[in-house]
């Protein structure tokens, strides 16, 4: 297998179309990795390479049918549909059975029996909104977006920058400030607050190396919400460092 | 039970109007079933004994024309799905426990073929490991890097969780860095590629 990049979809083994794109934005933040760590082809093919080794299952530990059919559908909840998911991506067997599933669900959306899949547009929006507000209020002026043709460099789960504050709980109605300590050649800051689903409710960024302290607005936060938060430093030779994840509560009132 | 082409011959026959529409849906839906299920690897003989089994319920099922007129799509989709779901247990019934089943190795082609005993040592020592480093995943982000290591692309993987473009990206992003730094910490990287 070349050295291609499979963020750009390689379709192998999925049957999914092979030209749809990986993680990243065209494959930019995940064409990068630190030294001594896997290209996205190579994690690919290892991971196929793990599959191929597996024994068969005995098929009583596989999920029903139905809970594929579910999964296929997006019907019940969501924890449930993820383990049915983890192990139907692991089990060749559940994998064939997903697929025939699969293909029916396409055909009939395309038919028009069942809904297409459509994101959840109402509670996006407001997510949306949220987002957009709060990325108006970027520290330090410059407003820093990564683009495609970056050469983006993740440096793992490093804990390279530290966070600081908030973690834990905070009291009903405050507007924490995201704090974090300085990375020495970092040329600018971008910053994630995450909601328990992963979501992201706000994204700040910050073109100056000595702002190391970024304001929420009030309203991005739900009371009573659960979060998490990382930073990303950018470095000169557009490289990557990032803090790990932090949680806080925003207590309800 | 009247054969496949018996069974094709008497609906096409019926000049019922209810009858004629239901074909016409179901001969679309067929249509769609082997368009995908060719881009998905699956073999036409399984997707034949599905859609087989779907005209064989409609036909014992007679059903009434006027829910059907309303829905026909609807009708035959919930139908293929019965069917293929039966099919499904059938199939599990019949395999043995330790599950000798169908594995498609088609997402295999052009790996290198693992030899017999070093290879053997040495890819179950890789699976414990990566299996080690998927585990150590959150739910959300194990299955999403599952996909995507599986060839899964990102619009599917968001469009098959329900989940955002932004928040399928998020939770891919985070996964496979963890991923990458929880293999380099147990030794696998980039370096002893091969």
């Amino acid at each position: 297998m070349s050295k291609r990049e499979v963020s750009r979809g390689s379709g192998r083994g999925s049957g999914a179309g092979g030209q749809g794109s990986g993680p990243g934005d065209a494959g930019s933040a995940y064409r990068g990795h630190a030294a001594g760590e896997l290209l996205d082809d190579e994690l690919q093919r290892r991971y196929l390479r793990w599959l191929a080794a597996r024994p068969p299952r005995d098929r009583a530990a596989c999920p029903a049918p139905g809970a594929i059919r579910a999964l296929v559908e997006r019907h019940g909840a969501e924890a449930d549909r993820l383990a049915t998911l983890d192990h139907v991506m692991a089990c060749p067997a559940c994998r064939a059975d997903f697929e025939l599933l699969r293909t029916l669900e396409r055909a009939g959306a395309a038919i028009g029996a069942v809904p297409s899949a459509r994101h959840r547009a109402g509670p996006m929006a407001a997510r949306w909104l949220a987002l957009a507000a709060s990325v108006l209020l970027v520290l330090g002026g410059v407003l820093w977006l990564r683009r495609a043709d970056e050469p983006g460099v993740l440096r793992g789960a490093e804990t390279a920058v530290r966070l600081v504050e908030p973690r834990g709980e905070l009291p009903a109605g405050a507007a924490p400030r995201l704090v974090w300590r300085a990375v020495p050649g970092a040329v600018g800051y971008r910053i994630e607050v995450l909601d328990e689903a992963g979501e992201p409710v706000a994204a700040l960024a910050t073109g100056s190396p000595g702002d190391t302290v970024a304001p929420l607005p009030a309203g991005a936060l739900r009371p009573g919400g659960r979060y998490q938060w990382w930073v990303r430093a950018r470095l000169a030779d557009g490289s990557e460092l990032r803090s790990g994840f932090q949680s806080f509560r925003l207590r309800a009132p | 039970m009247p054969g496949p082409r018996l069974t094709l011959a008497v609906m096409a026959a019926s000049t019922d109007p209810v009858s004629n529409a239901l074909e016409a849906v179901l001969t679309r839906f067929a249509e769609m079933v082997r368009r995908v299920g060719q881009r998905h690897g699956l073999q036409e003989a399984e997707l034949d004994e599905v859609l087989q089994e779907v005209r064989l319920r409609l036909w014992r099922a007679r059903p009434d024309g006027e829910s059907l007129a309303a829905a026909p799509a609807s009708y035959v989709y919930r139908t293929a799905m019965s069917a293929a779901l039966d099919l499904l247990r059938r199939r599990r019934a019949r395999e043995h426990p330790r599950g000798q089943t169908r594995v498609d190795v088609s997402a295999l082609d052009g790996l290198p073929a693992p030899g017999p005993a070093d290879d053997a040592v040495e890819a179950a020592e890789l699976e414990a490991r990566v299996s080690h480093a998927l585990a150590m995943l959150p739910e959300n982000r194990r299955a999403a890097v599952r996909m995507y290591l599986a060839g899964e692309t990102r619009e599917e993987i968001a469009r098959l969780l329900g989940w955002s473009e932004p928040k399928t990206r998020n939770l891919l992003y985070r996964g496979l860095a963890e991923l990458r730094a929880q293999l380099a910490r147990q030794g696998i990287g980039a370096g002893e590629s091969r």
